[in-house]
């Protein structure tokens, strides 16, 4: 038999912000019955993003017309 | 709660199974296609002689098959089972569903096998010819009306990730098969031009269609798999739309050190870097969403288990391969391993990994919904996993470390044969494994089909109240506009497409550099006109690309890794202008071909095209005899108009750069090893000697060292009877003298241009030291024979027009009997039919003006040294006597007089080819300062025309 247990999110009720005009910090998708977290993103991957625009533009810079 | 109960309302479940049965079949056939072709790295006779089986055309089948037939196959049965439900409304033209499946099929079972005939597009995974091109593309239109007509129905307010993935996924498709089936082959982009176009092409197949199409797939089904909520969507709204910007600019990196714009390389590198960041991102949202269900999933069995296991391997698969497209497109490490087998791991990591492992994943968790039973047999489910895992992983393994080995063999400067035999038993392994991962995928199969017949049904249970009234599309607390369908396909779908399009390919072909139709010369470095392709050579080329020897064989040199010492010089922008398609390609199983136009004799190619092991021995190039008429009993086969055209185009190609061979091998090669004096070193140079002699001089010179090699029956001149101990070239004196060893190495070493007896440079000094010994004891002459006598070459005296003149008057009293009267072969005695070898072979004098490499030329250059010693010593075996009566002055005068000749012809040849007529004497100057050590540029003149004195600056040094 196939069930599905509760999500693993369960301090807030689905698609109910937590305050009055806020944001849902989980989502319900029905009926397709997908939850999805708000969530966040992680500070050490904004970290690599950022590292890498800024080695890319110095890339660019240096390498546009040479090797 | 569970779900089931929702696809009796949305979802048409007899369409989706019948689109997964037929994912089933696709998803066991293709692969299994694969190894087929794996089998022939290994064993290259593996259905050989069978065109329709032939490398060439199975390797098209193989990746065209797996990305269309297994992958697209799988996902749209998936897509008519998520779509609708994401959607909380019917599928749009549902019934279209099954004519779209009828027509699918008919594209992939007839498109395939259209390609086994020889009916191939040359360009890479857009192989298929246009009838086959448009029932595809009628596919996807039919599919993206279905997704756009659901999306914009649809009754769920918020617009999930996948859908995201789905539309844009279906509008990149759309546009990019009009690159890749119209403007590539019918356009009128050539070249460079056409492979910057193709990088994008390429790309976008597997980063536009295969990579969103995939990870729509894993968003749907792993937070159900799993049973847990979606990690992040700020991670899913990162993760897609710097997807949607950086990967439509990756596309050139496949071309790196190529004649393309510098600029966009630098461009593609970049973005292909910054392909880290939506890679990092979707695997953190992955991980996240396992959190707290790792024990379960890795711990359970049933369906959804198996799903979330086949998920997130492949989220793992992803992780390195995407990592790895990243990495290979700096440039250090394309030196490395790009052309090579790093690659084809790399694509297997994305494509079979990732992509087929996370539609695996959806079937295992639509299956059973769709059949309403559960899966026969865990068992077999866990089979399936670990025979994949244990595989796959080899495979990748393996493939990582054959790219790295070949890729420092090459570097450092090893045979590229010797590179491709050092992977034989990489090649057998992969064969092994990859035959495992194909049973698997016929485990899954089985399971499948055993799950219809006899697995338990599935129990209903309550479920989510369906939405009655289509909620309102609004803007929903914590969305933006960036995750509503419009500007998801506006934007990221048709714009950042089109701005990637335009930039990389269209702005570079509209910078008049990318577009010239001339080269500079190799030897004056003048501008020259390239010519187009005769109609003989279009022929050829069209055979070319039919047979797929594009699939094996690169056509550009770029700047490192000693292919320019390998291959010839660097290639030029202008060189591939009339390509349409290009035939640039990203795979060396084969050696380069974009300079092998006059490195073989006709007779050469044609002995290898009818059995390359036998010219090659450790040649892995499948048999090509349908290119041949069967010959009489006595008679070798000839080649069939195809085969000619076939040749014609080979001898064609890098020649556009003049002649460039000329400079390339000099016969003043000093250097010498003795054989050792101990026994045991003796013994074990002799051995070395006679093992490199069998691989590579065998099949035409024979194990006998008799000239009667298995191909030898192709060949005209005949390869030498080593038995006999006669030699062509010597630098000692005496008709038929003993040549040194030093003129064995030198012969060995430069080849001799105009026959079937190459070049054997890039096999190692010592080696070739070793086949000079070896090829001694084939005749008693060294033991019986009194070494020869060294003819001493003076210093070469200045070119003059008088010693010139002089050497004319020489040679119609001496040479012109035979050579001509200009030395082009046609002297009474010339004629064919009249002269025959010590053999009783015919043969023809050589025609002096020839360029280096052409048939009939001379064979070891026109440099002074060698065509003095030749004067004097003749060519043994041959009518050509030694002329050691001469003074060594007017010997001197017969070289330059010979030299003239060929500088005559060679600025003749550049005139013709569009150099200025103020630029004649500066080409003249070149001309000779390349080829003779006695010309001094400032006060050069020819027979041809006097000089001007105006050329200053010249270096009269060979090159």
């Amino acid at each position: 038999m196939i069930k599905d247990p509760p999500p693993h999110d369960r301090t807030a009720a689905p698609n109910q912000p937590a305050e009055p005009g806020g944001e849902p910090s989980t989502y319900l998708y029905e009926p397709a019955g997908i939850r999805e977290r708000s969530g966040y993103i992680p500070t050490w991957l904004k970290l690599v993003a950022l590292g890498l625009i800024v080695w890319g533009i110095y890339y660019m810079i240096r390498h546009w017309s040479s090797y | 709660m569970t779900d089931q109960t929702h696809e009796t309302d949305f979802v048409d479940r007899l369409l989706v199974k019948a689109w997964a049965r037929w994912a089933l079949v696709w998803l066991t056939v293709f692969p299994f296609v694969g190894i087929l072709v794996s089998i022939q790295f290994h064993n290259p006779e593996f259905l050989g002689g069978m065109p329709w089986f032939t490398f060439g055309r199975l390797r098209p089948v193989h990746t065209n098959g797996v990305i269309f037939g297994s992958f697209t196959t799988a996902f749209i049965a998936l897509l008519y089972y998520f779509l609708p439900r994401l959607c909380g409304t019917p599928l749009y033209k549902v019934e279209w569903g099954w004519g779209l499946l009828l027509m699918w099929n008919a594209f992939l079972a007839l498109g395939s096998l259209s390609l086994l005939m020889g009916y191939m597009i040359g360009v890479e995974n857009a192989e298929f010819e246009w009838p086959f091109n448009a029932l595809r593309y009628l596919v996807f239109l039919g599919l993206t009306i279905q997704v756009l007509g659901t999306i914009f129905r649809r009754r769920v307010a918020r617009f999930y990730v996948s859908l995201w993935y789905t539309l844009a996924a279906a509008i990149w498709t759309l546009l990019n098969l009009l690159i890749g089936n119209i403007l590539l082959p019918y356009g009128e982009m050539g070249g460079v031009n056409n492979a910057a176009m193709h990088g994008l092409y390429i790309h976008y197949v597997v980063g536009l269609w295969l990579t969103p199409a995939g990870l729509a797939t894993i968003y749907y089904f792993l937070p159900l798999a799993a049973k847990n909520a979606l990690y992040s969507h700020k991670l899913s709204l990162l993760g897609f739309w710097t997807l949607a910007l950086f990967y439509p600019l990756v596309g050139t990196h496949h071309y790196l050190y190529s004649p393309i714009p510098h600029w966009t390389q630098t461009v593609s590198i970049v973005h292909s870097m910054w392909m880290i960041i939506p890679v990092f991102t979707v695997i953190v949202n992955f991980f996240g969403t396992m959190l707290g269900r790792w024990g379960a999933v890795l711990g359970g069995g049933g369906a959804d288990n198996y799903a979330a296991k086949f998920l997130m391997i492949g989220v793992v698969y992803y992780l390195i391969g995407s990592f790895q497209g990243s990495v290979e497109s700096l440039y250090r490490f394309q030196q490395l391993t790009h052309f090579n087998d790093f690659v084809i791991g790399h694509a297997h990591l994305t494509v079979f990994g990732a992509m087929i492992l996370w539609v695996v994943g959806g079937l295992y968790y639509v299956w059973p919904r769709v059949t309403g039973r559960h899966l026969w047999s865990d068992r077999l489910a866990s089979w399936h996993l670990w025979l994949t895992v244990t595989g796959f992983t080899t495979m990748i393994l393996g493939l990582t470390a054959q790219g790295f080995i070949q890729g420092s063999m090459l570097e450092n400067g090893a045979d590229f044969v010797d590179s491709v035999k050092a992977m034989q038993p990489w090649w057998v392994a992969r064969t092994i494994v990859g035959t495992m991962m194909d049973v698997a995928l016929g485990f899954m199969a089985y399971n499948f089909y055993r799950t219809v017949r006899e697995g338990a049904p599935l129990e209903a249970e309550g479920s989510e109240p369906r939405p009655t009234q289509r909620q309102p599309i609004a803007m929903l607390p914590g969305t933006s506009w960036l995750e509503n369908p419009s500007t998801v396909g506006i934007v990221a779908g048709m714009g950042f497409f089109s701005v990637a399009v335009v930039l990389l390919g269209l702005i570079p072909w509209l910078q008049p550099a990318t577009r010239v139709t001339t080269v500079l010369d190799a030897v004056t470095d003048l501008p020259v006109r390239v010519e187009d392709y005769s109609p003989l050579e279009r022929h050829g080329r069209q055979i070319y690309i039919q047979d797929g020897c594009w699939h094996c064989h690169s056509q550009y040199i770029r700047p490192v890794t000693g292919e320019s010492l390998r291959w010839g010089p660097v290639s030029q922008i202008g060189e591939s202008a009339y390509d349409r398609p290009h035939m640039f390609s990203t795979r060396r199983i084969g050696p380069d071909l974009s300079r092998v136009g006059r490195k073989y004799a006709d007779d050469w190619h044609i002995a290898h095209l009818w059995n390359p092991s036998e010219v090659v021995r450790d040649s892995i190039m499948p048999r090509f005899p349908w290119l041949f008429d069967a010959g009489s009993h006595e008679d070798p086969p000839q080649l069939t108009e195809d085969g000619k055209a076939l040749v014609a185009y080979l001898q064609r190609l890098g020649t556009s750069i003049g002649d460039w061979r000329a400079g390339s091998m000099s016969t003043r090669l000093s250097g010498a090893a003795a054989l050792p004096g101990t026994p045991q070193a003796r013994e074990e140079l002799l051995s070395l000697g006679k093992e490199v002699y069998e691989r590579r001089c065998a099949g035409c010179h024979g194990v006998k060292g008799d000239g009667k090699g298995p191909s030898a029956a192709f060949l005209n001149p005949k390869p030498r009877d080593f038995t006999t101990g006669l030699f062509k070239f010597r630098s000692t004196t005496g008709k038929d003298s003993l040549p040194t060893d030093a003129d064995l190495y030198a012969t060995l070493t430069h080849g001799l241009w105009g026959t079937s007896m190459p070049s054997m440079q890039e096999i190692p000094d010592r080696q070739r030291w070793a086949v000079v010994h070896y090829l001694k004891t084939f005749s008693d002459r060294w033991g019986r024979d009194p070494a020869g006598q060294l003819i001493a070459v003076p210093p070469e005296p200045p070119v003059t027009p008088a010693s010139i003149e002089r050497g004319n008057t020489l040679f119609q009293s001496n040479c012109a009997l035979c050579h001509g009267a200009e030395g082009k072969a046609d002297g009474p005695l010339g004629q064919p039919g009249l002269l025959t070898d010590d053999w009783g072979n015919p043969i023809r004098p050589a025609h002096l003006s020839l360029p280096a490499g052409a048939q009939g030329g001379v064979k070891l250059g026109h440099d002074g040294p060698h065509l003095f010693q030749t004067i004097v010593a003749g060519v043994g075996g041959t009518p050509m006597p030694p002329f050691d009566g001469l003074k060594e002055e007017a010997v001197w005068d017969l070289v330059h007089y010979v030299q003239s000749l060929r500088a005559e012809a060679h600025e003749a040849e550049l005139v013709a080819a569009g150099i200025k007529e103020a630029e004649r004497p500066l080409a003249r100057a070149k001309i000779w300062a390349a080829m003779s050590a006695g010309a001094d540029a400032r006060k050069l003149v020819t027979t041809a025309e006097p000089r001007q004195d105006t050329v200053t600056g010249m270096a009269a040094q060979p090159h």
